[in-house]
């Protein structure tokens, strides 16, 4: 595999490893949270803003183990040919899918809050022939417009929530803390983790690229914190403005906060605006995993550059974007009933054995240099 | 017709990258590769196009992993 060559800051890092769940957190996972911890799906927030840390410290310590090595590669490195094959297989499909998730996820909000009467295929096939231009533009194209657009993302959320303080009714968050024990908040927290867990990818398709390595973990925090504090900031404001009935019930609830800010005469309706800032940060996000997702294709078939892999697996993803859910409400079932677990051993499981297997050999290798070889040299002599 | 139109659009874009991947020192693993992908997004492509049975990965996925996800999360 030849070296993609390009190289990012850790500024620009961290606004990836955002970019990878922060469009999701803000706008398609707080229905779900505050259907399971009603007014306290804040705390199931800081539960999953936790988890987050720990899976990008988790990729942080596989890309130390191997600087400038993606996972693949740190598999290809203790397991051989066999262990990239497998793995690599595993982990093209499993980012190939999860592309498909997002495109359909994203293709979905489009139609449903602004194109109504454009078919969802001709919406995902747009976006994903947006996405292509990008990517075959290399790493630093992708980390050059996370750094432009994401930052509008969290903004904005400031703003709305400045913006309609008017409505807030802290009585809604009452109590603040659980009184029934902390099962609903820990269920709440169950499919946000995962969607945390995602950050994963850095080990493939940021960590490897960053021009000061020694700077992976803290851009990896920023990255996770930023997310958190946005997803605790919408959970908030969504309870406080609708309630927790109301914002378990809309599928993009904070869209519905937005529609609601109202001031004067002049400001209203800004929900448009914010619809485009967050579609800027949906396209980055399918622009890494799509980067990742070629990436790691490339890297297991042995190809010297992932090039020739876009033009197809663009056309895969549309294709499986349209064929594995036949609408919106079959895609929410499979991310409440299954999503965790599938998403668990890509996230937590393989990582997790791979880091143990690094550095179980490093170990194995430290004791070996530290066996005494100079007496066996004189017993070789005698 | 939708069918016709995009396996012209793929065969513009074969043309398109087959050619770049040789003028840029691509090998033959890199020519191969690309032509079977592409070959399995056409017939993929298609399929979807005409409406063909297409088994869903999403039933294999759930049928594996939505016991586990019904022990980690019991429903409500």
């Amino acid at each position: 595999m030849s070296w993609e060559g390009g190289r990012i800051s850790s500024y620009e890092a961290a606004m990836m490893i955002a970019a990878i769940v922060l469009p999701t957190a803000v706008m398609t996972l707080p229905p779900g949270m505050v259907g399971e911890a009603v007014q306290h799906a804040w705390l199931s927030a800081v539960v999953a803003t936790l988890c987050g840390l720990g899976i990008v410290a988790l990729a942080a310590a596989i890309s130390r183990s191997a600087p400038g090595i993606t996972l693949i590669g740190v598999t290809s490195r203790h397991l051989g040919a066999p262990g990239r094959w497998i793995v690599g297989a595993l982990y093209t499909w499993w980012l190939l899918h999860v592309n498909a998730l997002i495109l359909r996820s994203v293709s979905e909000f489009v139609v449903i809050i602004l194109l109504p009467r454009t078919p969802v295929v001709v919406v995902a096939a747009s976006l994903t022939a947006l996405v292509l231009w990008a990517v075959r533009g290399g790493i630093e194209s992708v980390a050059r417009l996370a750094t432009l657009t994401l930052p509008l993302v969290p903004l904005s959320v400031l703003l709305i929530s400045l913006l309609s303080s008017q409505d807030f009714d802290l009585g809604r968050l009452a109590p603040l803390l659980p009184t029934e024990g902390i099962r609903p908040i820990l269920r709440g927290a169950v499919a946000p983790a995962s969607f945390f867990g995602e950050v994963i990818i850095a080990s493939i398709a940021i960590f490897p690229f960053l021009n000061d390595p020694k700077r992976m973990l803290r851009s990896g925090i920023v990255g996770v914190l930023m997310t958190g504090v946005s997803l605790v900031v919408v959970l908030l404001v969504s309870v406080m403005v609708l309630g927790p009935a109301s914002a378990s019930a809309d599928e993009f609830s904070f869209i519905r906060v937005v529609r609601l800010v109202s001031i004067g005469e002049f400001l209203q309706r800004t929900e448009g605006v914010f619809a485009v800032f967050w579609l800027f940060a949906m396209l980055v996000k399918l622009m890494i995993w799509f980067y990742a997702t070629v990436f790691t294709g490339a890297e297991w078939l042995g190809l010297k550059t992932y090039h020739p892999l876009t033009i197809p697996c663009a056309v895969g993803t549309v294709g499986l974007a349209l064929l594995l859910h036949r609408n919106i409400i079959e895609f929410r079932a499979f991310v409440a009933t299954t999503w965790t677990p599938y998403a668990a051993v890509f996230e937590l499981v393989i990582p997790m054995l791979l880091l143990l297997i690094a550095l179980g050999i490093k170990k194995a290798r430290e004791r070996g240099s530290s066996m005494p070889r100079v007496p066996q040299m004189r017993q070789a002599k005698r | 017709m939708a069918l016709l139109g995009f396996a012209a659009l793929m065969g513009a874009f074969f043309y398109y990258e087959y050619a770049r991947i040789r003028r840029y020192g691509g090998g033959q693993r890199e020519q191969v590769a690309f032509s079977v992908v592409m070959l399995l997004a056409l017939l993929f492509g298609s399929a979807m196009i005409l409406g063909l049975p297409i088994p869903n990965p999403t039933d294999l996925i759930e049928a594996i992993f939505h016991p586990v996800a019904i022990k980690l999360v019991p429903p409500s």
